[in-house]
Parts: structure tokens; sequence; C-alpha cells
């Protein structure tokens, strides 16, 4: 069975940990660790992910709906905001950042499952998506 | 006067002057004289100058102020510049009139000499002549030196072309001539001269002179003894002054009829009174009226004068106060822009200082609240949702681990509230910050004692970012230590140094424990503890190295900025 590759940014190094290992464990294929958008984009063009996990807050100048923009843009592949930001600034911000194919949502680290379900949301609509 | 070519304003004057002079405005004139010689004495006019005090000499002469006068005259004399000495011959003649008014016929005689010797040296030396003898003839008549006064006539009349050149002069030299002969008692040589002078008068029509001429004739004939002739003779002549309306005539006619026909004396006498008290009533009038006339003529000038000056003055000060009002409004209105632009400019910064500051407090406030939120969180979870599970377990090793990581947790909230009062963009000491980390992680461990050797300089700061995750490397080395590396050693000691390598920093961490096996690889650990600090580690962008020198040693070099 094909591995998807998922793509974790973001800059806290613990965080990154937990979630590539439990990824890694439900038999995802993970990144190294992207704390900015310009290694996002340096990774995205080793290799294009099925799927993207993105922090707002990251190293460097521009932020993970920056990195949202550009993937909207020049890529095409699904996204999702994971955050421990959820305040109405940022939501209305990723509220702008979406396209019609790909629903990005913001799930909280706190629960795992969540992440893990939407995940599997975003890969099926984009399967479904290529398909027509 | 001979005309000035260059015409200043004491020339103006002076032709002014001249002109009420000829029509006998005497105190006008003089007036006028006066502001010439002003202005002449400015342009220091020497020439003009005698003409102006002959001038008023002559009108002095004229209002019998002989001093005043004479007084003129020497001044004409004296300033007149040496080219026009030679012609300065008008002067003496004044000057021996004035001598003769006074009685002084010889001081007269003396200047009228001067002015015929000055005369004969210039163009003028013929007339020259003519007024010198005539002069002279006249003081020796008065003096009744007839053959004195003959010989002066008699020179007058021999002048070459005397009577083509200057008729009216010969005729007045024969009648004079004509005048003594009948007081000497030559009647026949005075005819001669009568005949020709009245030819003369016919020929140039000239009235006056005919009625001289036909009283000649009445004098003639009254010497002559034919008094019916000489009466008709002053009769044509009265009728004729009457015609002509020449009253000084007529009084002589009148006189002239009374001497000659006694009879009728009384009555000649009377008209000649009468004329000569309505002259005179006429005089007196006209006098006062001229007088007044002139004076308020010159009153009026001089009130014009001033008037001219004050409107001067006036408009000179009208001028400069206008051009300061003007000079002050337009500073009153620059200033008063400025004034309002730096008013509203000074309120706009004041607005957005206000507004700045407020955002200021906004953002401290904000910041202190959020600080405050976490910190509380921290127990919350900590204190609370733990310390409750802790209480609900019996198994030992389940509340140790609980218990870790209250820890952890514990030290989380320390090391935020460290951060809390330094600001996001400043630096921490690292020194400072490394005692709290140390002092924190031993409050979890109180029934052991490590004994702690730090060796950092005070000047080694590290970035705010860079503070958790050092903090915690530095913890979970010691709980390691704690728990592990040093927990049978007798003497426990953890040593911690740092090193400013200029980009880099270098962070030694060493205890005095059992240290790792030798085939050890950091990658196969399974303690939690070791595998956030590589995690953390990487977060750094710092490099780790791992040895074995009588115990655990972490060598961590991280560079300053990222």
């Amino acid at each position: 069975m094909k591995k998807n590759y998922v793509l974790i940014v973001d800059d806290n190094a613990l965080l990154y940990e937990t979630l590539a290992e439990k990824l890694q464990n439900e038999n995802f294929e993970v990144s190294d660790y992207t704390p900015s958008v310009k290694d996002a984009i340096a990774s995205i063009e080793k290799r294009r992910p099925d799927i993207a996990l993105l922090d707002v807050m990251l190293e460097g100048e521009e932020t993970g709906l920056d990195l949202a923009n550009i993937i909207n843009e020049k890529y095409s592949f699904p996204f999702i905001f994971v955050t421990g930001m959820d305040n109405d600034y940022y939501s209305r911000k990723i509220q702008q950042t979406k396209r019609k194919e790909f629903v990005p949502k913001t799930v909280s680290y706190d629960f795992f499952k969540n992440i893990l379900r939407s995940i599997h949301l975003a890969l099926e609509l984009a399967a479904e998506k290529t398909e027509n | 006067m001979p005309v000035q070519i260059n015409d200043t304003l004491a020339h103006k004057y002076y032709k002014k002057a001249r002109k009420f002079q000829k029509k006998f405005i005497n105190d006008s004139a003089y007036y006028y004289l006066q502001k010439s010689e002003k202005h002449a004495l400015q342009s220091k006019d020497s020439l003009l100058l005698s003409k102006i005090y002959f001038n008023k000499a002559r009108i002095d002469f004229r209002n019998s102020d002989l001093p005043s006068s004479e007084d003129y005259c020497i001044k004409a004399l004296h300033i007149a510049p040496q080219a026009e000495r030679s012609n300065c011959g008008h002067l003496y003649n004044l000057l021996g009139h004035i001598a003769n008014q006074k009685g002084d016929s010889a001081t007269a005689v003396k200047y009228y000499s001067k002015a015929y010797i000055l005369y004969q040296n210039t163009p003028n030396n013929t007339r020259g002549k003519i007024i010198y003898h005539n002069n002279m003839g006249r003081i020796n008549y008065d003096a009744e030196k007839y053959q004195e006064a003959l010989k002066h006539i008699d020179s007058i009349l021999t002048i070459e072309d005397i009577k083509k050149n200057y008729t009216g002069r010969y005729a007045q030299a024969l009648n004079n001539k004509a005048e003594i002969l009948l007081k000497i008692k030559q009647p026949k040589q005075a005819k001669k001269l009568i005949d020709e002078v009245y030819q003369i008068y016919d020929t140039t029509e000239n009235i006056s002179g005919k009625i001289v001429s036909y009283l000649n004739y009445a004098n003639y004939y009254q010497q002559t003894q034919q008094a019916d002739k000489a009466k008709n003779y002053a009769l044509q002549a009265l009728h004729l002054a009457q015609q002509s309306k020449i009253v000084r005539s007529q009084l002589d006619s009148y006189k002239k009829l009374a001497e000659i026909d006694s009879l009728n004396a009384r009555y000649y006498l009377t008209q000649h009174m009468n004329i000569t008290d309505s002259i005179e009533f006429n005089q007196e009038k006209v006098k006062e009226q001229t007088a007044r006339i002139r004076f308020e003529h010159h009153e009026k000038l001089i009130e014009i004068d001033k008037q001219k000056q004050i409107i001067k003055q006036n408009k000179i000060r009208t001028n400069w106060m206008l051009s300061l009002l003007a000079v002050i409004i337009l500073g009153l209105l620059l200033f008063t822009r400025q004034y309002r632009k730096i008013k509203t400019q000074n309120l706009l910064i004041k607005k957005q200082n206000k507004e700045l500051n407020e955002k200021n407090q906004l953002i401290e406030s904000i910041y202190q609240e959020m600080h405050h939120r976490i910190k509380n969180n921290f127990d919350i979870i900590n204190y609370v949702f733990i310390e409750k599970i802790i209480s609900k377990l019996d198994n030992n090793f389940f509340i140790e681990k609980l218990k870790d990581l209250q820890n952890k947790i514990a030290s989380m909230k320390e090391l935020h509230l460290l951060l809390q009062d330094s600001k996001p963009t400043s630096t921490v000491p690292l020194k400072k910050y490394i005692e709290k980390v140390i002092r924190l992680a031993n409050d979890s461990f109180a029934g052991q004692v490590i004994k702690f050797e730090i060796d950092i300089p005070d000047d080694i700061e590290i970035l705010f970012k860079q503070a958790s995750p050092i903090g915690l490397i530095v913890n979970e080395f010691i709980t390691n230590s704690y728990k592990h590396s040093l927990k049978n050693t007798s003497h426990p000691l953890i040593q911690i140094c740092a090193k400013d390598l200029g980009d880099n920093i270098q962070l030694t961490l060493k205890d005095n424990g059992k240290g790792l096996p030798e085939d050890f690889s950091i990658k196969k650990i399974k303690s939690q503890g070791i595998k956030m600090i590589f995690s953390l580690i990487r977060q750094l962008k710092a490099k780790i190295i791992q040895k074995n020198e009588n115990g655990l040693k972490f060598i961590i070099i991280f560079p300053k900025k990222y």
C-alpha cells in the first residue's frame, strides 16, 4: 500500500517529534523538521507531499498563512492548519486561504485523533477531485 | 535784465520778483527776492546775488529806506564776481542817487564819476556817458550852477549820432538846456531848442513830450512877455493833458496858467488843488488798498509756503505710517498663519502621541493578562488536574511518572515566569538564567543534594527564543543526572560552563557519574528526556557532542542568532 507523505511545518521541535512519531505509527511518511516557510518550499521542491500540516507561527518573517497562499498558487495539494492559536484573528485569515477543493481546518494538538481524521478526509477529497 | 539760460530755483524766484517789480508790486517783489536770495546763497551764485541785492536796494530806495538801500548796494558791490566788477555802473549810480537824496552832493558826484568810469569800459559806454552828464547836470541845476549844468548837457548833445540812437534822451537834454537858457535869460537860443524839441516829439507822436513842448513855448512866451501866446500854449498843454488823462501834465499846465494868467490864478490854483486833493485822496486810498493787497498777497504767499511744507511733511509721515502698517499687518498675517500651522501640527502630534500611548498601554495590559493566565493555567494543570489523577492512583510507578510530569510543568512555568519580565526582542543573561534553572531543578529533588559548579561569564547573553529550549535542556540534564547518572555517586557534582566563540556559544554540561556505555548511540537511547534534548538541539540549530569523561559530558554549540 502506498504511503502518504505528510509535510509538517512547525518551529516547535518537541511538537514536531511527537506528531511525526504518531503519524509514522499510523503508516504515514513524514518530512524532516521544517521550521520555516523557506525550509518548507525547499522540501516541497524536493518531494511533493500528499498533504501538509501547517502551524501559523513559524520561524522567520513569513507565516503559515503566507505558505498557504503559496501552496494555493503554485502547488496543489491539500493542507490543514494545526495550531494552538485558536482566536478570531487567525481563523478569519485562515478562511481567506481556503480553496474550494481543499478545506483547511483549524485542529488543535490536543487530540491527535482529530488530526488524523482531518488528514484522512482531506486526502479522500483530493482523490475524488482528481478522479473527476 | 538779461535772461538766464540756467533755470534753477533761485533764478525762477528772481524772474518772478522782477515781474512784480516792473508792476511796482514791491512787497511781493521783495518777498521773491528773499526766496531767490536763500537759494542763491545755497548754490553760491554770486552773480545772481549781486543782482538780487541791487534790486532790493532799488525797492528800498523807492520806499525811501535810504540806509537799507545803501547797505544793499554795498553788499551787491562786494559780492559781485571779479569779472562783473566793471558792470557795476548802475550800482554806483544808485549810490549817487542815495547820496543826493541825503543832500550830500559831493559824494553823489564821486559816485556818478565812478559809474561813468566803469561804463566807459563797457559796451554801454554811451549810455553811461549820457546818464553821467544827466546826473551831473541835475546836481548842478539843483545847486543853481547853470553854467556847469549847461556844460554837462552840451556833453550829451555832442555825442555822436545821439539824435539817431538816443532820441528820447536827446530831446530831454534839449529840453533841459532850453529850460536853463530861459532861466539865464537867453530866450532866442532857447526858442531854437524848443522848436527842435517840438519837432522831435511831433514826429515821434510822443504826447507827453508834446505837452512838455507846449509848456516850453508857454515858458518862452512868458519870458518874452507875450502873455497871450503863453496862455494859449499853456491851455493847449492842458487840453492835451486832459485828453490823454496825464494827471501830472495837467498839474503842470494849471500851475503854468496860474503864473501866466494872474487874474484867473485862483481859479487855476483851485483846479490844481482839486486834482492834487483828489490825487492825494486817491493816492491815499490807492496806497492803502495797494498796501493792503500787497500785504495780503505777501501773507498768502507765506501761508501757501507753510501749507506746502506741512503737506510735504504729512505726506512723508503718512507714507511712513502706511508702509509701517503694511509691514506690521503682513508680519501679523504671516505670524498668525505660522502660529495656526504650528498649532494644528502640535494638536495632530499630541493626538498621535495619545493614540500611541493608549495602544502601548493596551498592549502592556494584554501582555500582563496573558502571562497571568498562562501562569494560572500551568498551576491548574499541575496542581488540579494532575494532582487529582495522582490522588486517585495507588500505583507508585504511575505516581512517580506523574510527579515527573508535574516537575516538568512546574519548571516550564518557572521558566515562563523568568522570561515574563523581559521583552521578546531583548536578550537574557545566560548566567543568571542557568542559576535559576538549577534552583528550580533542585527544588524538585529535595531529598538529594548535588553540588553545582558554574563557570559562565557575566556578559554572555542569549536570545529570548533560545531561553526556553536551553532551560529545558539543562533541566533535563539535571533530572537525568539525579535519576540515573549520579544515582549512586558519592560526591555528586555537576559542572556547567559556557564560552563565547564569536558567532556561537559553547555550553558544556558535565557530571561525575557513571556516564554512558562505550557502544552508546544517541539514536538508540530510550530515555524520553534525552530524546527531548535532541529535539531541542535541532530547534536551536545547535551541535551536540557527547563524551564520556569520568561521567556524562555534553558539549553544545549553538549559534548566537538564527
